[in-house]
C-alpha cells in the first residue's frame, strides 16, 4: 500500500501535466516560389538540423510503378549539377555532418545535422539537388541493386519482416496504401530513365517541399541564406497528383495465414480507422496506450505476465494522411496455439469495449503522454521534423505546442466509444504468421 | 542566378562548451557524476554496477540477465504489477540493461517526479522480492525470447562470431544465455547472484538533468544511504591465443541474404593507439563514405550497407566487419572485404586521413545534444578508467594523428592471419562459392556455434 503522502505527490504530478510544457517557438513563411520555411532557434548545442519534407510518398505512385518514391530517395544521393556522383556524403561527412532520409506512404523526409557554422553548406547541398539532380542510368542501375538488398535485409530476411506489407495488401483494395513503400522490385526494373526524370520534375518542386531548420541559428541570417539558395528555383508546372480513392468498408473480416521462417506464431488484428488528426484518432492513440504502453498495460500485464501466452504484445495506431489502421498483435509463447493467443487478445479488447478504464489508469496515460512529448522533442532533428509534419499534414506547425491539448481532452468515455466503434470483427484483418513447418502438405 | 560551383565555407568558429561534469560523493561513498542540463524539465539517471554476465557460471549463462528481469518484479511494498504501475503512473521509464561487464538501471523521469521515481528505483536495488512465481514467469519469457532470436540472422551471426573469437573466456556466450544454460538456473541462483553482485555493489550513479545538485545528492542519500558498498569483485581475463581462425557457415535455409561477420579480438579501449585506430577505421568502414561501404554497396551493389567497427568490452576489444549481402555474391563480397583489409595496411592517402579527422573533429559537438548522449559519454569514460578530461583533449588527439600512425594502427590492429569468418545463410548456395573462390572447406556450425 502506498502512503497518503505518496498519493498526494502523484496527484500533484497529474495536475502539473501540461502546465510545465515549455513552448517551442518558431517562425514560418513562404518563398515566392511556394516553398514553405519553418525556423526554430535553439542555441543549447552548436548544431543545426536542416530538413526537407517532400510531400510525396508511395501513395502518389502509379500502381504499375510501386516503390518509386522510395527509390527516388536513393537517387537523391547520386549527385547533382555541382556535386559529382559519390560526393554528397563525402562533403557532408567532411564537414562533420550526418545525413539520411526515409520514405513512408505520405512523404519523403531528408535531413542533415551539421555543426552550426556549416548551415550554408547544407543549404547549398539541398538546393542543388532540388533544382538540378543528376538522374542517369549509372545511378539508377546502382540503386536498383542496393534497393533489392534493402528489401531482403529489411523485409524478406527478417522474422515477421513482411508483416506490414501482408497486412496492408489485405486491408486495402482500392487505395494506394495497398502497397508498401519498398514496392515491387519488378516495377523499378521496368521503369525508364524518363519516368524518373518526370517524377523529379513533378514532385521535387518548391511548392511541394517544406524546409524546416532547428538549432543554433541566427534567424535573420538564416532567412538571407534561404533566400539566396532557394528563391531562384522555379516553381513546378506539372500537376501534383494526390490520390482521391476512398477505400470502401472492408465488408467483413479478412482472415489469412502467412507461413514464414519463424519459430513462434504471431497473431495480428488490423482494424481500419480514420486519418491522423481526426477527433477519434486521439482517443484511439490513448486506447493503444491503455493496451500496450509499459509493463502495467493491459495486454502486457494479462498476456505476458499473468497468462504467459505471449512473449511479446503490442498495439499501435498506424495513422496516415488518409484513413489508416489500428494494430494489435502478440507473439505466442512456446506451445501456445495462435488461436488461444487470439482469444486472449480478444478478451482484452472486449474488456475495454465493455467497461470504462479506471480513473487511475486514465491519469497514467496523461503523464506518459507528457514524457513522450519531451522525448520526441529532445533533439533539434525531432523538433524540425515535427514542425514540418504538423504543417504539411494539418496546416498548423503550432500543433507541436497545442496538440497535447487534444489528447488531454480525450475522456474515458471517448476511449470506450472508439473501441466499440472501430475494434469490431467486420472491420478487421486477422493475420497469423506460422512456422513453415506447420504448412499443410497440399500447400507446400 | 548565383554561382553555385563552389561549396560555401563555414561561417566562423563554433562556440562549443563541453558540459561541466560535477563529481559528487554520497555519505556512503558512491560516486555521482552529474551534469546539469536545463533545456527540458526531465532527468536521465543511470545507476550502474559491475554485475554483468561475466560473473555467470558457464553452465548457467544468462543468470545476470535473468536476475535483471526478476529484480523489478516486485520490490519493497509493491508487488510486480504495482511496481510497474507506479513507474507508468509517473510517466517515468525504468529499464535494466545487461552487458558482459556491467548492469545498468536507467530512469527517465519528469523533473517533478524525480524524487518518487528514484525512490522506486532504490526499492528495486535494495528490496527486490525475488519470488518463485515471478522467477518462473521471467525464466519462461527468457527461454521464449532466446528461441525467438534464433530466427534473427544478425543475432545468430554475432553470437556465433563471439563464441569463436572469445572461446574459453567469459565473453564467449551471449549475455542472454542459451536455452540449455538458462534451463539450469533456479531461484536460489538468482538470489545468490543478487546478494553477491548487486546488493551492496559499489554503484556509480550518472545523472544528467534539470535538477539542483543539492536536491540530487539529498535524494540519492535519502534512499540509498543504508547500503554499505563492498569493493568491486576482481575478475581476470585471459585472452585465448589459440582461436581457430577460418571459415564458418551456419545454415539458414531459404535465407534471402548471407549475413557476414569477419574479424578478431582487439586491444582494450585504454590503449595508446586508440586515436590512430579510430581514424583508420573511419577510413576503412566506420562511415557511410568509408571504403568498405563504397565498394560493397555503391560500386558492387551487393548490399544495403557494410561497416567495420572496433568495439570495447572492459577487458578486450573486438574488431569486426559486418554486412548482409545478396546470397549469390557471398564469396565475392568476402573477397572484396579481404582486399579492403589488405589495402588499408599498405595504401592510405593523406587526403583520406585529413577527411576522416575532419569528420571526427567536427561531428564531436553533436554527441552532446541529448540527455542520454551526455550520460553515455561520461559513463564510458568511467567504465574504461579514463580521466574525465579525456573529452577536453579528444579533438586535439584526433587532430594530431599522422598518416604513418594510421598505417601502423592498421597493421597492428588488423591481423589478416587471425580473421574468423562467419556466414549465416543458405548453406547449399554458400559452400560451393567459398570452395570455388578460396579453395577452403568451411566448418559447419549450428545456430549456437557448435560443430555439426
Amino acid at each position: 500500500m502506498k502512503s497518503k503522502i505518496l498519493s498526494l505527490l502523484i496527484l500533484f504530478s497529474f495536475v502539473a501535466v501540461n502546465a510545465q510544457i515549455k513552448k517551442i517557438t518558431f517562425e514560418q513563411y513562404k518563398l515566392d516560389n511556394g516553398m514553405n520555411v519553418i525556423l526554430h532557434k535553439d542555441n543549447s548545442t552548436p548544431i543545426v538540423a536542416v530538413t526537407l519534407l517532400y510531400h510525396v510518398g508511395s501513395k502518389n505512385e502509379d500502381p504499375q510503378r510501386t516503390g518509386f518514391a522510395h527509390f527516388f530517395e536513393h537517387l537523391m544521393f547520386e549527385g547533382s549539377k555541382n556535386i559529382p556522383r559519390g560526393e554528397f556524403d563525402k562533403i557532408s561527412q567532411g564537414a562533420g555532418g550526418t545525413n539520411n532520409a526515409n520514405t513512408n506512404p505520405d512523404r519523403t523526409f531528408y535531413y542533415q545535422i551539421f555543426p552550426s557554422n556549416q548551415l550554408e553548406l547544407a543549404l547549398w547541398m539541398e538546393s542543388d539537388r532540388l533544382m538540378s539532380l543528376n538522374i542517369d542510368s549509372i545511378g539508377v542501375e546502382t540503386q536498383r541493386k542496393v534497393v533489392k538488398e534493402e528489401r531482403k535485409q529489411s523485409y524478406d530476411n527478417r522474422p515477421y519482416g513482411t508483416l506490414i506489407e501482408e497486412t496492408f495488401k489485405r486491408a486495402y483494395k482500392v487505395h494506394p496504401y495497398r502497397w508498401t513503400t519498398i514496392g515491387n522490385p519488378e516495377d523499378i526494373n521496368k521503369a525508364t530513365l524518363q519516368e524518373f526524370i518526370d517524377f523529379h520534375s513533378t514532385y521535387y518542386v518548391p511548392q511541394n517541399v517544406t524546409l524546416s531548420i532547428a538549432g543554433d541559428i541566427d534567424i535573420p541570417k538564416t532567412k538571407e541564406l534561404i533566400q539566396k539558395y532557394f528563391s531562384e528555383i522555379p516553381k513546378g508546372t506539372k500537376e501534383i497528383k494526390r490520390p482521391k480513392e476512398v477505400e470502401p468498408d472492408l465488408g467483413g473480416e479478412v482472415r489469412d495465414i502467412v507461413y514464414d521462417n519463424v519459430q513462434l506464431p504471431l497473431v495480428l488484428h488490423a482494424y481500419r480507422v480514420p486519418a491522423q488528426g481526426t477527433p477519434d484518432s486521439y482517443a484511439l492513440e490513448m486506447l493503444a496506450k491503455v493496451l500496450s504502453t509499459g509493463q502495467s498495460s493491459r495486454l502486457y500485464k494479462e498476456l505476458v505476465d499473468k497468462q504467459q501466452k505471449a512473449v511479446v504484445t503490442g498495439s499501435f495506431p498506424y495513422f496516415l494522411e488518409d484513413p489508416g489502421l489500428f494494430l494489435t498483435y502478440g507473439i505466442a509463447n512456446i506451445g501456445i496455439k495462435a488461436e488461444d493467443l487470439e482469444a486472449a487478445i480478444q478478451t482484452e479488447i472486449d474488456k475495454v469495449k465493455k467497461d470504462l478504464i479506471s480513473e487511475k489508469e486514465f491519469q497514467k496515460l496523461r503523464n506518459q503522454k507528457e514524457t513522450e512529448f519531451y522525448t520526441e522533442n529532445s533533439s533539434v532533428l525531432g523538433v524540425a521534423e515535427n514542425l514540418a509534419q504538423y504543417f504539411v499534414y494539418f496546416g498548423d506547425a503550432n500543433l507541436i505546442n497545442t496538440e497535447i491539448d487534444r489528447y488531454m481532452k480525450v475522456t474515458r468515455e471517448d476511449i470506450k466509444r472508439v473501441a466499440n466503434k472501430y475494434l469490431t470483427k467486420e472491420n478487421r484483418v486477422v493475420l497469423y504468421y506460422l512456422p513453415k513447418s506447420m504448412k499443410p502438405a497440399d500447400k507446400q | 542566378m548565383i554561382n553555385r560551383s563552389q561549396a560555401p565555407s563555414p561561417s566562423g568558429n563554433l562556440d562549443f562548451k563541453l558540459p561541466e561534469i560535477k563529481v559528487l560523493k554520497t555519505i556512503n561513498n558512491f560516486d555521482v557524476y552529474f551534469v546539469k542540463k536545463e533545456k527540458l524539465p526531465i532527468v536521465f539517471t543511470n545507476v550502474t554496477c559491475d554485475a554483468g554476465s561475466k560473473f555467470d557460471p558457464i553452465d548457467k549463462k544468462g543468470l545476470a540477465y535473468l536476475t535483471s528481469l526478476v529484480i523489478d518484479e516486485g520490490a519493497g511494498e509493491f508487488n510486480a504489477l504495482q511496481l510497474s504501475d507506479e513507474f507508468d503512473k509517473l510517466g517515468s521509464i525504468f529499464s535494466t540493461y545487461i552487458g558482459h561487464d556491467s548492469n545498468d538501471f536507467t530512469l527517465l523521469s519528469l523533473k517533478e517526479n524525480f524524487d518518487y521515481s528514484f525512490y522506486l528505483l532504490s526499492k528495486v536495488l535494495t528490496e527486490p522480492h525475488l519470488e518463485q512465481k515471478d522467477f518462473d514467469r521471467e525464466k519462461n519469457k527468457l527461454i521464449n525470447r532466446i528461441l525467438q532470436l534464433k530466427d534473427d540472422a544478425s543475432f545468430v551471426a554475432s553470437s556465433v562470431f563471439e563464441k569463436i573469437v572469445f572461446k574459453d573466456t567469459f565473453y564467449e556466450l551471449p549475455e542472454i544465455g542459451l536455452i540449455s544454460t538458462v534451463s539450469n538456473i533456479n531461484l536460489d541462483d538468482v538470489i545468490k547472484f543478487y546478494n553477491e553482485n548487486i546488493f551492496s555493489n559499489h554503484y556509480k550513479i550518472f545523472v544528467v538533468g534539470n535538477i539542483e545538485e543539492d536536491f540530487l545528492l539529498t535524494t540519492i542519500e535519502k534512499y540509498l544511504s543504508k547500503i554499505n558498498p563492498l569493493q568491486p569483485k576482481e575478475i581476470s581475463f585471459t585472452k585465448n591465443e589459440k582461436v581457430n581462425a577460418k571459415f564458418y557457415v551456419v545454415d539458414k535455409k531459404e535465407s534471402a541474404q548471407s549475413e557476414i561477420i569477419i574479424g578478431h579480438t582487439a586491444k582494450p579501449r585504454n590503449t595508446d593507439d586508440y586515436y590512430p585506430t579510430k581514424v583508420m577505421n573511419a577510413i576503412l568502414g566506420g562511415q557511410f563514405s568509408s571504403r568498405i561501404n563504397l565498394n560493397l554497396r555503391e560500386n558492387k551493389g551487393y548490399t544495403y550497407g557494410a561497416s567495420s567497427s572496433f568495439s570495447y568490452y572492459k577487458h578486450s576489444g573486438l574488431f569486426a566487419v559486418h554486412t548482409a549481402v545478396n546470397i549469390e555474391n557471398t564469396a565475392d563480397a568476402i573477397k572484396e572485404i579481404f582486399n579492403e583489409l589488405k589495402g588499408i595496411q599498405t595504401n592510405v592517402k593523406q587526403e583520406e586521413v585529413d577527411f576522416a579527422k575532419s569528420y571526427l573533429i567536427k561531428e564531436f559537438p553533436s554527441k552532446f545534444e541529448t540527455y542520454s548522449q551526455v550520460e553515455k559519454i561520461i559513463e564510458q569514460l568511467i567504465f574504461h578508467s579514463l580521466p574525465l578530461d579525456e573529452i577536453k583533449v579528444y579533438q586535439a588527439k584526433i587532430h594530431n594523428v599522422k598518416l604513418d600512425e594510421v598505417l601502423l594502427a592498421a597493421n597492428n590492429n588488423i591481423q589478416l592471419d587471425k580473421l574468423s569468418i562467419v556466414v549465416v545463410g543458405d548453406l547449399e548456395k554458400i559452400i560451393p562459392q567459398i570452395k570455388n573462390q578460396f579453395n577452403i572447406e568451411p566448418a559447419i556450425l549450428d545456430n549456437e556455434g557448435n560443430k555439426i
